[in-house]
């Protein structure tokens, strides 16, 4: 059988769209950043890097971290190199540092963690090394779910700590799902 | 030499007398001509409005990116799926909910069987698959084929040359020295269910 000379970099932008948004931004960015020019230049699109979830999830109310591999490509290449683009980053408890301390994040308005004991998130906010990527300010929206309480009883008035230091680190916060 | 198909429908549905009571005539690069119904026109925003706005007649729309040996399946996908309902449209409603992922992926995995023995057809090494996505479909099979694969491992596959995108400290060239740390077989966790903002909500 002849061949055709066509490949995947013969495809117009718009078709490469359609099949780029039917993977999540993390899958794009992970396998087609810096394949050639062509594709790393419409993977930088904000389409792609202005909300970044880097978590999986494994069922409805179970969520895991992305895999050593993903999380180093994204710590050491990826993120410091769309780091301006970002907006919006969605994290869970365990790689939520190791993603937040490599680079900054000077356009960040919205913040979500996911699957956090309670404790931690006392110290993200008591600790605040993970805070100095981020402009505070800046940030407007803020989601903490599916926080895990672990033996700790008095869960009012931990609850009532980590409202206190939210709106105290976040001073312009518009929104807040708790 | 040009060849004229008279290409039936092969699936189970029932055709309306509408969708029957006119045909139109298309012909791919290498001659090959197809005499396809209005059910088959009204998939092909580029068919309709030509057949729309001229009384073609006998005269073939000429279709010059898409060759003989391409037109004839998409012919046939066309017919199976004249068919089918008309996707539901995009509801809007969700649009102020800040926690809506505007750039959600859609699902990639619900190919039906029909679809996915026919697109079988078609390979990457042939760059078959490559033509019937640029004439109509494939996208899904493409993007399932990127999913989880690390950039050499795509331009590998796709058999991409690399041409450095840039310089500096953001270059592909420091992702390129250390491609060895990057393991090359798929990883399972990058194939499972697509990352949400908020599926609890």
């Amino acid at each position: 059988m002849k061949h055709s000379s066509a490949g995947l970099n013969d495809l117009p932008d718009e078709i490469l769209m359609i099949i780029l948004k039917k993977l999540s931004n993390i899958q794009v960015l992970y396998s087609l950043i810096c394949v050639n020019k062509r594709l790393h230049a419409i993977v930088h699109d904000p389409i792609f890097t202005n909300c970044l979830t880097l978590m999986n999830y494994v069922s409805v109310d179970s969520i895991d971290p992305l895999s050593d591999r993903i999380l180093d490509q994204f710590c050491l290449q990826i993120l410091p190199a769309i780091h301006h683009n970002i907006k919006w980053l969605n994290l869970e408890s365990s790689s939520m540092k190791r993603i937040l301390l490599p680079t900054n994040y000077p356009n960040l308005y919205g913040l979500g963690l996911y699957d956090i004991e309670i404790e931690t998130a006392l110290s993200f906010f008591s600790d605040e090394s993970c805070l100095t990527s981020i402009d505070k300010n800046q940030i407007l929206e803020f989601v903490i779910k599916h926080t895990r309480y672990g033996k700790v009883n008095l869960w009012k008035d931990i609850n009532s700590r980590i409202l206190a230091h939210i709106f105290t680190t976040f001073s312009n916060l518009q929104y807040l799902n708790f | 030499m040009a060849t004229t198909t008279d290409s039936s429908n092969t699936s189970a549905t029932t055709t309306t007398e509408n969708a029957t009571s006119k045909t139109i005539k298309i012909q791919s690069n290498d001659g090959e001509t197809h005499e396809i119904d209005q059910g088959v026109v009204e998939q092909s925003s580029t068919i309709k409005t030509l057949s729309d706005l001229m009384d073609l007649g006998d005269v073939p729309i000429p279709l010059p990116n898409v060759k003989g040996s391409i037109l004839t399946p998409i012919v046939e996908f066309c017919n199976y799926h004249k068919n089918d309902p008309k996707p539901e449209p995009l509801d809007d409603d969700d649009d102020d909910d800040p926690n809506k992922d505007i750039y959600e992926p859609k699902r990639s995995d619900d190919i039906c069987e029909w679809d996915q023995n026919f697109i079988k057809r078609f390979t990457v090494q042939e760059g078959t698959l490559f033509d019937i996505i640029m004439a109509t479909v494939g996208c899904k099979t493409i993007a399932n084929m990127v999913r989880g694969k690390a950039s050499s491992e795509v331009r590998e596959m796709f058999n991409i040359s690399y041409d450095p995108p840039g310089e500096g400290l953001n270059a592909p060239n420091a992702i390129e020295s250390q491609a060895g740390t990057v393991p090359t077989t798929q990883d399972t966790s990058a194939t499972g269910p697509s990352p949400q903002p908020d599926p609890m909500n």
